[in-house]
């Protein structure tokens, strides 16, 4: 007999269907129990700990948690009041600002958790007070509030705005701090976190673990499309599969968690909420009509029909199922699909997916007959009518074809396909093992020198192939030519006596690498300049440095670096200017020749005296 | 509003009718591009700062400066980068370096003895590459214009220069240096900060040891004298001592000096932001003459790949801001009739000997064709029309050329010009009003309409038109085209969904 599964009716409420404000933190609480969801799908609040010993310890600062919505700032709030005693029920009344003592240090903690619920009134009051604290003026009370960080910025700085200078100094460093990522400051008796620079890869994995291996999932057996040896033919069972560790899914999940860690480098945030949501649509996803999401009986209604081609997980992660109107309504479907996933390919793959069933290829077999739902046959009728065919049906044919490359993206293991090569960003396998390389110190000097060639190449307009040295060369005129011929320095990338080089390094966030301009001999850090290498600049530059690129690609990270260089040269200039000698100029005209080799030519003129 | 200064006697009877000067001074020239504009407010800096006056030209009480200075020719070093048409074939077709100095030196005419130049240089080729690199960079280099007004690019004072006509020797011809230059010199003067900015204008932008000033000087004779026969002038006219546009400009100026870049690369958003405020101020003078207290603006419409709402509201906005200036001039004119020597004339025995002599005087108006005949309202009515046709051969254009020539507005067939700005005023905009290194959006916008009065979201539309002219949307829309520009301009970082910052690559917060 068919059954309902609980767990999915609740896992619905997650996903991306149109009441979508049962996704908030006060309203889930009664699926929970409604459905009996136990235990609970949950992240470990990933500041919680630090916060409860910050208000544990007898000197505690107080804390603003900024963030964008649903990254878990009321969820962090009411963990803290119930973890100091504070009453459920009152929580759930809803009050804006809720204060209690706290044991050690006998203070008063008000905890205010969502800044934007006040009236104006309420928030002078508030700022006024929150600034008193922070700025150690009024000890006796320390605060917790959550807020959206424009809004908390510009509450801010409006009502500093009407105080005086020391009220609007405070403002401009937490206004510093937010968008330096700095979490103190040695000014302010304040922690401020924003939730929104936390690695969205680790919460995804930990709440797709939650799901896939949730207890719950035990109320299938004795549906009638499962089997007592564990084959199924529904679609969600299927699914789960795919995303659990030990099957093929360990590479979904990683691949996954790859895209989140190159959004993240690309300054693209993921909130918590839109992970959640992300994981229940892979695996709930329906394209059918208005459904959207499936239901017990709905997957049942596929599995009969083996209409697998509605529940694709690959195609899924894009919001496929979705209409586009409301596609983009999720950050997350936008992130994702910036990678152009399905859209992008090469000739390897496309000969793969197109001919690989005729040339009998041992590799076709493993990567699309095999795959017995989502593979071969969603995709062979089509293809069969393209090649064979009266090709009336070729947007098919292209719809298929590309969600074929958005699974084999999914579930390519590793080997000698390159499944980056499926993306705008095919020196992303790149990026990552550079990032991974300076972490950990592993070799990354393969990919330094292509992106010290790219760069040089970029600098100088010049096809040059060294990439073992920087050169940064001027054009003339007002220094924005595209060729620019006149050298004025060549640096090291390594460190070397007392030169200034180009160093690689990790930004603070540990997921992006940025380059330095380093000047040993200063007694700072000696950091000339700096440019954060965004993972559309890495990308840039490596396929500089390759030899194409496509118009689209370059304005943005041409203007940076070219500023960058510009900056650099300005700054070197004041570092190491010589002084002009008085009857003659000396000038390093750059010309390449056919092998690529830069070759510095010191031109002399005598000036008459 | 403080009244006008006294313009010099000699400038009122050099014209044939003296209404746009004493609107907006002596003179407005649409052939004088925004770089033309510069470069003669540089050279005139140069001249003045040799006088250790630059930027602080006394201003008697009531009374305009009267100063006269002086510019090079420089004709070697021009003959050598605009008048050498053989350098690159004797390059190619002579083998060695000896043949290839001797057929150049052969080829090249001119009153000079250029064979100190092998010397100086060694071998040819590298001569030519310093040549070639001289016309790459220079001025405007696309434009037609006769060699003897092509410009280096200001590498340093040995860099500038007249205005020459054909006749190099003759007196020039204010073709293209036509004083507008001037008018930026005085506006600066009047500033009140014209010693700070003479400081770091001589530091920054005009230094003598600059690598390319000192192989201009390379490039001329042994014993060349750069000040010998020099071209003189006597410094335009500016109608009012004090106004608020003066303090911005000087603003301006302030902010792009005191960045971290070299002082070539402030050159191009110097140029566009002066000539930015120049034209604010001939809305601002218009507006005044015409009687409206309104407050001038430039509705922006951020390039999008469809037509949209602001599209109108900008091309709507940009054909009354260049209507303007005529109607300052019709207004300026009809004034005439609400003084009471008009009143006087109209009772006069011979009403029409008195009103042409009446307004012939009041205008300086003198035709080449002499003063018209017939009764008062038809000689008031000819007045008009000489002084609105003058008006239309050169200042009229003025808005058009130099918003188009400064990223301000764009043209298209069939569709006419509207205020858009291109990727370069918008850096140079960044540079100038992001001043602490960062600037949450909102508030950028906002700047923008402050300092430039240029109308980009809904709140600055309000506050420019009093209530919305178009749907709050369209703005909305407006304003996402313009953060995803910055953005791919490298000047935008958005820290979450509400909130993003405009970055100022060459500001450091320090």
């Amino acid at each position: 007999m068919s059954q309902t599964n609980d767990l999915v009716t609740f896992l619905r409420h997650y996903g991306p269907i149109p009441a979508g404000d049962n996704m908030y933190d006060e309203l889930i609480q009664t699926e929970i129990d409604r459905h009996g969801v136990d235990p609970v799908i949950h992240i470990t609040p990933s500041k919680l700990q630090e916060i409860l010993e910050n208000f544990k310890s007898p000197f505690p600062h107080t804390i603003i948690l900024t963030g964008t919505a649903g990254d878990g700032k009321t969820y962090h709030c009411r963990r803290i009041w119930i973890e100091f005693g504070g009453d459920p029920e009152q929580w759930q009344a809803g009050e804006k600002v809720l204060s209690t003592t706290l044991p050690v240090s006998g203070k008063k903690l008000t905890i205010i958790k969502d800044l934007s619920e006040l009236t104006q009134n309420e928030k002078n009051n508030l700022l006024a007070d929150l600034a008193n604290s922070i700025a150690k003026k009024n000890i006796n009370n320390v605060y917790l509030v959550a807020a959206n960080d424009g809004q908390l910025l510009a509450s801010w700085r409006d009502w500093s705005d009407t105080q005086d200078e020391e009220a609007h100094k405070i403002f401009k460093i937490i206004e510093d701090m937010l968008v330096e990522e700095r979490t103190t400051d040695e000014a302010l008796n304040l922690n401020l976190y924003n939730l929104s620079r936390l690695d969205a890869s680790e919460h995804f994995q930990e709440l797709v673990e939650q799901i896939v291996e949730h207890p719950q999932w035990s109320q299938c057996e004795g549906c009638d499309l499962l089997d007592e040896n564990g084959s199924t033919t529904c679609p969600i069972r299927i699914n789960r599969e795919r995303l659990r560790i030990g099957t093929e899914g360990g590479v979904f999940r990683k691949r996954l968690g790859e895209l989140m860690r190159l959004a993240r480098a690309n300054r693209m945030h993921l909130p918590i909420r839109d992970l959640l949501l992300l994981g229940v649509n892979i695996l709930l996803g329906d394209r059918y009509g208005r459904q959207i999401l499936l239901t017990c009986r709905t997957a049942k209604n596929r599995a009969e029909k083996e209409d697998y081609r509605l529940t694709n997980p690959y195609a899924n992660v894009f919001g496929m199922n979705l209409p586009e109107r409301q596609r983009q309504q999720y950050q997350v479907f936008n992130i994702l699909e910036a990678f152009g996933i399905g859209r992008e390919t090469d000739n390897k793959f496309d000969n793969l997916l197109i001919y690989g069933s005729y040339s009998d290829s041992k590799l076709y077999t493993d990567l699309v007959t095999k795959d017995a739902y989502y593979g071969a046959p969603a995709y062979e009728p089509y293809l069969r009518d393209y090649l064979e065919g009266a090709r009336e049906n070729i947007d098919e044919f292209m719809r298929a074809l590309s969600r074929q490359r958005q699974r084999l993206f999914f579930s390519l293991p590793a080997g000698n396909l390159d499944p980056w090569r499926l993306t705008v960003y095919q020196a992303s396998g790149q990026f990552l093992e550079f990032v991974e390389g300076l972490k950990n110190g592993g070799d990354i000097s393969r990919t330094t020198e292509l992106l010290v060639r790219g760069l040089n190449r970029t600098f100088c307009g010049m096809m040059i192939d060294d990439g073992t040295e920087l050169y940064l060369a001027s054009s003339g005129g007002d220094g924005r030519g595209r060729i620019a011929s006149l050298l004025n320095y060549d640096l090291p990338t390594t460190r070397r006596r007392r030169d200034p080089y180009l160093n690689f390094e990790l930004e603070s966030d540990d997921a992006t690498p940025c380059m330095q301009i380093i000047d040993p001999a200063a007694d700072d850090d000696g950091i000339v300049d700096s440019l954060t290498l965004q993972l559309t600049h890495f990308e840039y530059l490596v396929r500089v440095a390759t030899g194409s690129l496509p118009a689209s690609f370059s304005i943005q990270c041409n203007e940076d670096f070219l500023d960058f260089k510009l900056r650099v040269i300005k700054r070197l200039d004041d570092l190491l200017g010589e002084e002009t000698s008085g009857d003659e100029i000396s000038i390093q005209a750059l010309t390449v020749d056919e092998h690529g080799r830069a070759h510095p030519d010191n031109v002399r003129i005598r000036v008459a005296s | 509003m403080n009244t006008r200064l006294e313009a010099p006697a000699k400038f009122r009877s050099d014209v044939n009718v003296w209404v746009d000067e004493a609107i907006w001074g002596h003179r407005l020239y649409n052939d004088q591009t925004p770089w033309l504009v510069f470069l003669e407010f540089l050279a005139i800096f140069q001249s003045r700062h040799a006088e250790g006056k630059a930027l602080n030209e006394s201003q008697g009480d009531g009374l305009h400066e009267t100063f006269t200075y002086y510019i090079p020719r420089l004709i070697p070093l021009r003959q050598l980068v605009f008048n050498n048409p053989h350098i690159r074939y004797v390059e190619d077709n002579h083998l060695s370096d000896p043949e290839r100095w001797l057929e150049w030196l052969k080829i090249f005419s001119s009153d000079d003895d250029f064979r100190y130049l092998q010397d100086r240089f060694g071998s040819f080729s590298r001569f030519s590459r310093v040549i070639e690199l001289f016309q790459i960079t220079a001025i405007e280099p696309h434009r037609q214009r006769r060699w003897t007004s092509r410009f280096l690019f200001p590498y340093g004072p040995n860099c500038l220069y007249a205005d020459l006509p054909a006749n190099v020797n003759g007196s020039p011809d204010r073709r293209f240096f036509a004083r507008s230059g001037e008018l930026l010199y005085l506006m600066l003067n009047r500033s009140g900060k014209g010693k700070d900015l003479a400081e770091m204008i001589s530091e920054k932008l005009l230094r003598q040891d600059e690598t390319w000033n000192r192989v201009v000087r390379a490039l001329l004779p042994e014993g060349y004298r750069i000040d010998s026969n020099l071209v003189s002038s006597s410094i335009g006219y500016l109608p009012f001592a004090e106004r608020p546009e003066y303090g911005d400009l000087a603003e301006t100026w302030t902010r792009l000096l005191n960045l971290d870049l070299s002082g070539e690369a402030l050159f191009d958003p110097l140029t566009r932001l002066s000539s930015l405020h120049m034209l604010l101020y001939m809305l601002r003078r218009a507006n005044e003459e015409i009687g409206d207290i309104s407050e001038p603006k430039f509705v922006l419409e951020i390039a999008s790949p469809r037509r949209t709402t602001l599209f109108e509201l900008s091309k709507e906005n940009f054909g009354a801001n260049r209507m303007l200036s005529t109607r300052a001039v019709r207004a300026y004119i009809e004034s005439a009739k609400e003084d009471e020597h008009w009143y006087d004339a109209m009772q006069a025995r011979a009403p029409a000997d008195a009103v042409r002599e009446y307004l012939s005087e009041r205008y300086e108006w003198q035709p080449d064709d002499g003063l018209p005949s017939g009764d008062p309202d038809t000689i008031f009515e000819a007045l008009r029309y000489y002084a609105e046709k003058r008006h239309q051969q050169h200042v009229a254009k003025v808005h058009m050329e130099w918003a188009k020539q400064i990223g301000l507005a764009v043209s298209r067939r069939g569709a006419g010009t509207w205020y858009s700005p291109d990727d370069s005023l918008l850096k140079a905009l960044v540079m100038c009003v992001v001043d602490e290194g960062r600037e949450e959006y909102h508030r950028f916008l906002a700047k923008l309409y402050d300092r430039f009065r240029l109308v980009i979201g809904a709140n600055e539309a309000e506050q420019a038109f009093g209530t919305l002219p178009t749907d709050q949307n369209a703005f909305m829309q407006n304003t996402q085209r313009l953060e995803q520009r910055l953005r791919t301009l490298g000047l935008l970082r958005r820290l979450s969904d509400d909130c993003a910052y405009v970055e100022n690559p060459f500001r450091s917060n320090t």
